[in-house]
């Protein structure tokens, strides 16, 4: 009799346990989608990388005009703090007018925090996404100096603890004489490959973690491939692409053939084929993708929807 | 500088409210695996609490957060003001705990049984709260622990 009772005490105890458990975990997941995903969301930076005047700061413009233009399914932003709201609009207005943003120098180094919805309904997930857009200067200066005059510097100490990295490829720069293109992917890749090996050695006690974030490799400025599909000799070309790519005024917004991006996209990726094997081998999400603010295919701006959803968790 | 956010979770959270777990473990098994409420101590649920606050907070305030933004800093601020705040309650709740644990014990005034219960509930409701609050503070404004 005294062990039935004790075995009821001892089923109900486990009973009251796993009620219990289960009533914790159904407010505990309430309480997250309802309350913390909207005031602590999750922070996920975004670190590129890239030189001077590779486009990177109208990247950044191009696709946040294009979320809150809601032309990016499912993605729905809203920038947060006033550094963030005046400089993204400010920005946004310039490129409307048809100027060129300037480049962005060591003392405007910023970054740009927006709260970003991805998902719907039940799936649906908040991060506080901050990009930080680094003056090609400070990019160089990742690569070139020594390590240990650079750890202390924030350039640095932000964009090895992020969490999703792009490196920055120059397409203008690349379709320039068959002689300066070589020039320009050989210091390029050099320096890509030591930027990429100062986070890996950062992360050396944790490579498995670094391994699993996601690795763009981005090639900007792809509407240029209209005028050429690989480094040309040809002057009166060189000068329109650097026209196109430098100037001050923006290029016309212009409809791209998927076949002659494909074919130009083979010709650059195999120019690069070294580089583009080095960061993809062993990287779980590693990806290679052509980006166009000007360029659009099928009324959507040059794989803006993929990169983004190739960057957010 | 290396820095880890796991070990942060460790040191600011995990490590204050060990002794809430281990008491409500050993208790546990010393009663032959059987739950009740006298199995987890509100007191000491109340104390790692308050302390695990303590910890967050301080760990915001003098966090070097990259990139910063004056808007940022005002979060950062209200934030530490939140968890000093829930750490100012959770030690209130500890004294009245034990002081109507003793008044019990010691006087044996039945109604302090009945006000030790309900603080303890406060508290053990409480913690499902601010317990995924503080992970999420974690992440959302990246704090890692410096390990070397």
């Amino acid at each position: 009799m005294i062990e039935s009772i004790k075995n009821i005490d001892f089923l109900s105890s486990v009973l009251v346990g796993i009620v219990s458990a289960i009533f914790a975990i159904l407010i505990f997941t309430m309480f997250r989608r309802w309350f913390l995903d909207k005031v602590l969301p999750i922070a996920h930076n975004i670190a590129i990388i890239g030189f001077e005047k590779a486009g990177k700061t109208t990247l950044i413009t191009t696709i946040f005009k294009e979320i809150f233009a809601d032309k990016i399914l499912g993605i729905k932003a809203i920038p947060k703090g006033q550094n963030s709201i005046s400089i993204i609009n400010e920005n946004i207005a310039t490129l409307e007018r048809g100027n060129s943003l300037k480049p962005t120098t060591d003392q405007a180094m910023r970054s740009y925090t927006i709260n970003m919805t991805k998902g719907s309904l039940l799936r649906k997930k908040t991060y506080k996404v901050q990009l930080a857009d680094f003056p090609g200067k400070k990019s160089k200066k990742f690569a070139d100096e020594n390590i240990k005059s650079i750890i202390n510097t924030e350039f640095f100490n932000w964009a090895i603890g992020a969490d999703a990295f792009i490196f920055v490829i120059d397409l203008a720069r690349y379709l320039d004489d068959p002689v300066s293109s070589r020039e320009y992917v050989a210091n390029l890749s050099k320096e890509i490959r030591i930027a990429w090996q100062h986070i890996l050695n950062y992360h050396e006690d944790k490579k498995e973690k670094i391994l699993h974030k996601p690795l763009i490799i981005l090639f900007t400025k792809a509407d240029l491939f209209h005028l050429s599909k690989k480094p040309t000799e040809d002057h009166k070309t060189i000068e329109e692409i650097k026209k196109k790519g430098f100037g001050e005024k923006i290029p016309d917004e212009i409809k791209l053939s998927k076949t002659t991006i494909d074919e130009a996209a083979k010709n650059a990726k195999n120019d690069f084929s070294d580089l583009i094997n080095y960061l993809k081998k062993d990287q779980v999400k590693s990806k290679v993708l052509f980006v166009s603010s000007f360029g659009y295919i099928n009324r959507e701006k040059l794989n803006l929807s993929e990169l983004i959803n190739s960057i957010l968790p | 500088m290396k820095t880890a956010s796991k070990s942060w979770l460790v040191v600011h959270i995990f490590y204050p409210i060990l002794a809430f777990l281990l008491e409500g473990f050993i208790r546990f098994v010393s009663s032959k695996f059987t739950f009740s409420m006298n199995t987890f101590s509100g007191s000491t649920l109340a104390m790692s609490q308050g302390l695990f606050c303590i910890f967050v907070s301080q760990s915001l305030l003098n966090a070097k957060i990259i990139l910063d933004d004056e808007d940022k800093k005002q979060s950062r601020i209200m934030w530490v003001t939140v968890f000093t705040s829930v750490a100012i309650v959770c030690f209130v709740l500890f004294g009245l705990i034990v002081f109507s644990s003793t008044l019990f014990d010691y006087h044996d005034i039945q109604v302090a049984k009945e006000i030790k219960k309900s603080f303890e509930i406060v508290v053990f409701i409480s913690f499902v709260f601010v317990l995924p609050m503080a992970t999420r503070i974690q992440s959302s404004f990246d704090l890692r622990t410096n390990l070397k």
